[in-house]
């Protein structure tokens, strides 16, 4: 699927849906030892209080991660949702702790649906996966986490505190609504950040998943390209009247262009083909 | 098509995507800025005119940002791109290539701002003397910005400059600009 998006086989409809994006960035993840690119790009989550993942936890380098794709999730009393992702997090020794971290992902678009107050369970679209995956987290006995994975450059405030308020007005606050933010970009910028002497056995990789994501623009600043050299441009616009050529005097003193000699003609061409013109005959009578 | 004509396209190209690099770098520093608490309060990046009679201003001159805190009320940090101002009337030292300029304003206890945040960014290039060397010049606004720029409530500001292309990833940006304003900032008025 990368070759296909960086060598321009995909349509741009197709470049602009975000499973596709999923599949290939976590279709290559999934490959990887966790502690190589998915801890790390995780530990960037920021919660609308600023609040991180505990690395020491959740973040253990020696963790055990499955992931499942687009879960189709209907627990009891919660509406039907399917998130992109859900990863399945597990300390290495038998019978210890275990997160659950659904993921909604998003590239050029929003949620997929808001808060409807007919409805009696949650319907906005994090809302309505939080309330599924807290519920699967309790059945299970692990610790849920809801990330929204997005193309911003920051936290998406008002779309969160939005789920936030469909499920509060929905659940009460028996079961706080909890949900974290990560960017796209944030792994543009954590590619970068790699040296291939770290990871010779997936430079080519990595290499092509940054790539991909500066194809599809999702990056954070990275320099100016180089200009290139203009010519002189030997065109001038001449104002139409005396008192106007001293204003365009000045314009071109202040053109960016200043090497482009452009000077726009008078329009005494148009007013001579105007006087050429016969005189119309016709008049309208009752 | 002419030679001419293919020039004057590529121009306006490379102006094009000189500004969407510009925009890259607004964005992110908004959010870096953002995780230190300052919020982005200005929703444009740049002003221009579409009127005829002020056709060099169709394209902007400069692109800016401006922060706010709920617990820093009266600190107005800025970020600033100068793409080719000027400023004939004021006798500015013309710039000699894109900058990116830095700062903060200080509001004082009461914080109270003027209406318009606008020029605010620009303030570097009216300093008399001024450096694009990275090094923190302090001013107060009224006694170096123009009378035509109306009186500013402010009662100092601290800024510096630095070559736009001297940035050449978010790790430059960080390091050079928003880190040191971030640090300047620690210093001001709370």
């Amino acid at each position: 699927m990368i070759a296909a998006l960086l060598h321009g086989k995909l349509s741009r409809k197709q470049e602009n849906m975000e499973d596709i994006l999923t599949s290939i960035v976590f279709g290559v993840l999934k490959h990887l030892p966790p502690d190589l690119i998915l801890l790390p790009w995780l530990s960037k989550v920021r919660s609308e209080d600023g609040l991180a993942l505990a690395p020491d936890e959740i973040l253990r380098p020696d963790v055990d991660v499955d992931y499942d794709f687009w879960p189709q999730w209907k627990e009891k009393d919660c509406g039907v949702c399917e998130p992109d992702l859900a990863l399945w997090l597990t300390w290495p020794q038998p019978g210890t702790q275990r997160w659950v971290i659904g993921i909604e992902a998003k590239y050029l678009s929003g949620k997929s649906s808001i808060a409807d107050n007919q409805q009696s369970h949650p319907n906005d679209q994090l809302a309505r996966e939080w309330d599924n995956l807290a519920s699967i987290a309790q059945k299970e006995n692990c610790e849920p986490f809801l990330i929204y994975l997005t193309a911003d450059f920051r936290l998406p405030t008002d779309e969160i505190r939005a789920s936030r308020e469909d499920f509060q007005r929905t659940r009460g606050s028996e079961r706080p609504f909890a949900c974290y933010w990560l960017s796209w970009r944030h792994l543009s910028a954590l590619l970068d950040s790699i040296h291939n002497e770290q990871v010779p056995s997936y430079v080519e990789l990595l290499k092509d998943l940054g790539d991909a994501l500066r194809k599809l623009e999702l990056t954070f600043f990275s320099g100016f390209s180089r200009p290139t050299s203009m010519s002189t441009v030997p065109w001038n616009f001449i104002a139409p009247a005396q008192h106007l050529e001293s204003l365009f005097a000045g314009f071109a003193k202040a053109s960016i262009f200043p090497s482009i000699d452009w000077r726009f003609r008078k329009l005494q061409s148009v007013y001579a083909n105007y006087q050429r013109l016969s005189k119309i005959e016709w008049r309208f009578t009752k | 098509m002419s030679d001419q004509g293919k020039i004057i396209i590529e121009t306006f190209q490379q102006a094009r995507r000189f500004c969407e690099q510009v925009a890259l770098l607004i964005q992110t520093t908004n959010s870096v800025m953002d995780e230190h608490g300052w919020v982005s309060s200005v929703g444009s990046a740049v002003t221009h005119s579409s009127s005829t009679k002020s056709a060099d201003e169709w394209l902007p001159y400069f692109a800016y940002c401006y922060f706010e805190s709920k617990e820093r009320r009266g600190l107005l940090p800025f970020l600033g791109v100068l793409f080719d101002y000027d400023d004939e009337d004021s006798k500015v030292q013309m710039i000699p290539e894109p900058l990116v300029t830095a700062g903060w304003y200080d509001y004082g206890k009461d914080g109270k701002r003027e209406a318009y945040i606008l020029w605010h960014a620009v303030i570097h290039v009216y300093i008399p003397g001024w450096k694009a060397d990275g090094s923190w010049v302090e001013a107060k606004p009224n006694e170096v910005f123009p009378k035509k720029f109306g009186k500013l409530s402010s009662l100092r500001c601290r800024s510096f400059a630095l070559p736009v292309l001297s940035l050449k990833n978010t790790e430059d940006l960080t390091r050079l600009v928003i880190d040191p304003l971030l640090e300047d900032i620690g210093a001001g008025t709370d």
